[in-house]
């Protein structure tokens, strides 16, 4: 898109990954199975997971016929798309410094692109901001 | 607004591309649903996530994104 033409969007960092805190925002459809599962018809929502959740508590929705991204896998492990546990690991011996106390998840194959773009991306830049996250991890099903 | 570091783990390199990302990894051969490895695969879930990580503390040129392979696929 037009915008991420333009520019790189690089932010510099000088932490050291022992003294980060890290979040995941994910786009590969995860989200606990208490929420509202995601629209598979298109959907420009996002759900907030909170950090102490436990990895058997999610599920996977997502718009993208099974044979292109088959959910069933993440569903027998929720960390190949939203590595919970393996993070807190990684915080246990030290590797980063924490987990962050919220994650944000959403649906690729989301199709309403211009509201994603002008209203929904912003809002889940806000709550990173809002974090006291010093990186994301990014990833996309 | 000053902006936060991001590292992207990316199955979709070319359409990943296009979005420009600051820092990304693209494990080689991964099937969509295995970002990060095979379920229940810890050792090699741990292995992803350190190497995108690590990008995240890697001096080097903005809007790359690195193939890497693991063996353990």
């Amino acid at each position: 898109m037009e915008m991420s033409r333009k520019a790189i969007p690089y932010t510099p960092n000088d932490k050291a990954l022992k003294e980060m805190t890290i979040m995941i925002v994910s786009t590969a459809g995860a989200h606990l199975k208490s929420q509202e599962p995601f629209n598979t018809d298109g959907d420009d929502s996002y759900r907030v997971i909170p950090g102490d959740v436990a990895s058997a508590d999610f599920t996977v929705t997502h718009g993208a016929p099974k044979e292109h991204y088959d959910t069933d896998e993440p569903k027998k492990d929720i960390n190949v798309i939203f590595p919970i546990d393996r993070l807190r690991e990684l915080q246990k011996e030290g590797y980063i410094g924490g987990v962050a106390e919220k994650h944000i998840t959403m649906m690729g194959y989301a199709m309403r692109l211009r509201k994603i773009l002008d209203e929904t991306v912003p809002a889940i830049a806000k709550e990173v901001e809002r974090s006291k996250a010093d990186a994301v991890l990014l990833t996309a099903g | 607004m000053v902006g936060i570091p991001t590292v992207l783990v990316t199955l979709d390199p070319e359409q990943s591309g296009m979005m420009r990302p600051p820092r990304a990894i693209h494990p080689e051969g991964f099937k969509f649903g295995h970002s990060l490895g095979k379920p229940n695969d810890a050792g090699l879930q741990t292995a992803v996530i350190k190497k995108a990580l690590e990008q995240l503390v890697t001096k080097q040129e903005p809007g790359q994104i690195h193939f890497v392979t693991f063996p353990g696929y």
